[in-house]
């Protein structure tokens, strides 16, 4: 971790403070209910976070970047720390030079990985059953209606191999499974557990999930994502015109009664006449869910996953979040210009 | 094993053992959590909880180890892994535990009201949920209808001498609903901490959010640009909550706040005074110690605009050379912590401030503020509900908005303070508040 630090510090001048932070954890849990479930399992997790401070005159500005999955210390393994701690450095060094981001409605494309944690707010929060079985979701009674732009296919799947939001066996002790919840923009399931699925008149899906035996669990993601689609990068890229290239997303929240949404974004650039250009500071996007998904009208092949801690009524879990790059029509842009 | 007990066997073996100086955290809380939903009781719990930290120290640095399981044969555990952990640390500073002979001062904490014992919770929730439905037919749904109530005790005791205990009693009833007219649905909350009379009266609290949610609704556009922003009190401490790190002695050495080389400089306009108060008479964080066994005492960090102080622990004290001020967190954790966090009243009404804006937007929620705030540039961009001000006074609702600047510039661009101090549950309070221009985008 030491050693790290010293990359990011080392790569530029203008680093004045670099943080390592790694945490790892073991989880053992045992279920026993009057269902007859008997269900024990243990889980190694860990995760490794940099934090990037880079200082000139009177700017300073932060960027960090993180890995985790189900492992021990050999989450290391076979990674380029180096390489990985030298682009934390450049981001937070790129910062200092960003311009204010404008406002306005424009189009914008949203990067891989981290980018997915607007599907993750913006829909699928409004998926799980515990907002669902009480109308308090936008998405309840929308099974099999179009619901997304067809572009779109997403699935929860806790089943992925190391995955930082897979788990073996749901909080209430059902098998975990893959789960499709849009196929080609039409919603095809809910994530259910026991109680809402009795609510609903439905079978729960191996998705019961809370921080720890005092928190009572309820219906939550694990991994979720957004398919790949058929477009590359580049020629998403290279057909806007104008609009933000939203590289990297920081959090966000959703009111899953209205699906109105807000999202930071941590490191964006202008796209003018189908090209990256300058850098931008500050942006914020907000609109509805339900609009977002309709107005998705590209979808990129470079799926990859990214790692998230979520909130909610049964406590604070590890999930995962991912996307291809997409392309999302006429967002409402909030920047200081 | 009961608590006491276990600290004393803990105590004695670490002494047994000839640790110099060690120190033994204790907490405990009950809670009891009660929800309404379609007219039914959904879910009624009790938690008991408790937690165990035990610091040592070994040069300069204090290791812990925390646990929730208070079993004898756990102890030379305990104390090995706090020793280990100890040692394990290199900081350049020391860390210090408090064992000074101190007062500790008299301090009256927020409490329910001696007529909340008597009240029937289920039938308070249901009434509440009933009424809400009954009240208006564009109320759409009753998301969330709860109780909580709980008690809380800490104690904190050491090897130099300090042994200190403290407990407070609370209660806690929130409704959220949401209302739809014309397919735009939005939503609103109220809650109430049972310290007043008419806190026990469900009708009025589904009346207040019943209004706060309706007015919501048919909401306008307005382009993106400049305009003066006057925040709602509750909305602008929940704002102060977001901040209140600049304010702290770790967030300056980790170069997460800019004020640390400001000290008696002008960082916000004339007449803003912020206080850290934990002495606050019937405040929601108010106790007579700190984390750290200090005792409280109350700090104006900001004094007409000047900043006066920054917020300490012992080992942040030490290192910056100033007196503690009573902001440690405790059992060898780095941080600082708040207690009733607010900026003092100025002398406007609310109409008053809304009379001399004119032309404008009333801020009244932000959104996502987990997300769109970095303490290390000051840079903030937050989704925000608000309304109108036209003629200086409050007009249509708008659709969901932006509002985006800096925190240093904010300080500075305070224009006018109200007279309506109000808390938010989590400790933070503020008047109604009018900001210069800021940018605003609206969906």
């Amino acid at each position: 971790m030491l050693k790290i630090s010293e990359y990011a510090l080392n790569a530029s001048p203008l680093v004045c403070k670099a943080d390592s932070n790694y945490q790892e954890t073991t989880r053992h849990t045992l279920l026993a209910n009057s269902l007859g479930v008997w269900a024990e399992d243990t889980i190694a997790r860990s995760r490794f976070h940099l934090a990037s401070i880079a200082q000139e005159d009177n700017i300073t500005e932060v960027a960090g970047d993180n890995f985790g999955g189900l492992y021990g210390l050999e989450l290391f393994d076979g990674r380029n720390l180096q390489e990985f701690a030298e682009n934390v450095a450049a981001d937070s060094v790129s910062k200092l030079s960003a311009e204010l981001c404008p406002s306005g409605k424009m189009d914008v494309v949203i990067g891989n990985g981290f980018g997915g944690v607007i599907f993750h707010e913006a829909c699928g929060h409004g998926l799980e059953a515990e907002g669902v079985a009480k109308d308090a979701s936008v998405f309840a009674e929308k099974l099999g209606q179009q619901i997304a732009s067809p572009l779109v296919t997403a699935y929860d799947d806790a089943t992925i191999d190391h995955a930082w939001g897979s788990i073996k066996v749901d909080d209430e002790g059902i098998k975990t499974q893959r789960k499709l919840l849009i196929e080609n923009g039409i919603l095809k399931n809910y994530m259910v557990d026991r109680l809402n699925g009795r609510r609903m008149g439905v079978e729960p899906n191996g998705c019961s999930r809370r921080q720890n035996y005092t928190f009572a669990p309820t219906s939550r993601m694990s991994n979720t994502f957004i398919a790949n689609g058929k477009s590359t990068h580049d020629e998403i890229i290279a057909n806007t015109e104008k609009g933000i290239y939203a590289i990297k997303m920081g959090g966000g929240s959703v009111k899953m009664s209205t699906g109105e949404f807000n999202f930071s974004v941590d490191r964006a650039y202008l796209i003018e006449n189908g090209k990256i250009t300058k850098q931008v500071k500050g942006a914020k996007l907000i609109g509805s869910g339900q609009e977002v998904l309709q107005n998705i009208d590209m979808v990129g092949n470079n799926m990859s996953l990214a790692c998230g801690m979520c909130g909610a009524s049964s406590g604070k879990i590890p999930t995962t979040v991912g996307q291809p790059t997409i392309r999302v029509k006429n967002i409402t842009v909030g920047g200081q210009k | 094993m009961q608590a006491q007990e276990f600290i004393e066997k803990l105590y004695q073996a670490s002494q047994a053992q000839g640790i110099n100086q060690f120190q033994i955290d204790y907490s405990q809380s009950e809670n009891l959590s009660l929800k309404v939903m379609d007219g039914k009781i959904e879910k009624r719990s009790f938690k008991n909880t408790q937690h165990l930290s035990f610091s040592i120290k070994e040069g300069q640095n204090i290791g812990s180890f925390d646990c929730g399981e208070l079993e004898e044969k756990n102890i030379p555990l305990i104390i090995k892994e706090a020793k280990e952990n100890a040692l394990l640390m290199n900081n350049e500073e020391e860390n210090f535990f408090f064992g000074e002979k101190r007062e500790y001062p008299a301090v009256k904490r927020n409490t329910p009201i001696k007529e909340y014992e008597t009240l029937d919770k289920e039938k308070f929730l249901l009434d509440l949920e009933k009424t809400a439905y009954t009240l208006d037919k564009r109320v759409k749904k009753v998301i969330s209808c709860y109780l909580n109530e709980g008690t809380y005790q800490n104690s904190i005791r050491n090897s130099l001498d300090l042994n200190v205990s403290e407990g407070s009693k609370w209660a806690f009833a929130g409704i959220y609903l949401s209302v739809e007219e014309n397919g735009v649905i939005k939503t609103a909350s109220e809650y109430v901490k049972f310290d007043k009379k008419e806190d026990l009266n469900p009708e009025l609290m589904a009346q207040k959010v019943v209004e706060k949610a309706v007015k919501k609704l048919n909401p306008i556009s307005i382009p993106s640009g400049k305009y003066k922003i006057v925040f709602e009190n509750e909305c602008y401490a929940d704002f102060l909550d977001i901040m209140k790190n600049l304010f702290s002695a770790t967030a300056v050495e980790e170069k997460h706040s800019k004020f640390g080389d400001k000290l008696k400089q002008k960082v916000a306009a004339d007449g803003v005074t912020l206080v850290d108060n934990p002495l606050l008479d019937n405040g929601y964080r108010t106790s007579a110690f700190d984390g750290e066994g200090y005792p409280n005492q109350i700090n104006v960090i900001i004094k007409n605009g000047v900043l006066q102080t920054l917020l300490h622990n012992l080992r942040t004290a030490h290192k910056f050379g100033v007196t503690p001020t009573g902001n440690g967190i405790g059992g060898g954790a780095r941080g600082v912590s708040y207690s009733n966090f607010y900026l003092e009243n100025g002398n406007l009404s609310k109409d008053e401030i809304l009379q001399q804006t004119k032309e404008g937007v009333y801020i009244t929620d932000l959104t996502g503020t987990h997300a769109g705030y970095s303490s290390v540039s000051g840079d903030f961009s937050f989704g925000a509900e608000g309304f109108l001000i036209k003629d200086g006074k409050i007009d249509k609702a708008l659709n969901q908005l932006t509002i985006s600047g800096n925190v240093y510039e904010l300080w500075q661009d305070i224009e006018l303070i109200g007279n309506d101090l109000k808390f938010t549950p989590d400790g933070c309070g503020s008047p109604t508040i009018a900001i210069k221009p800021m940018q605003i985008s609206c969906n």
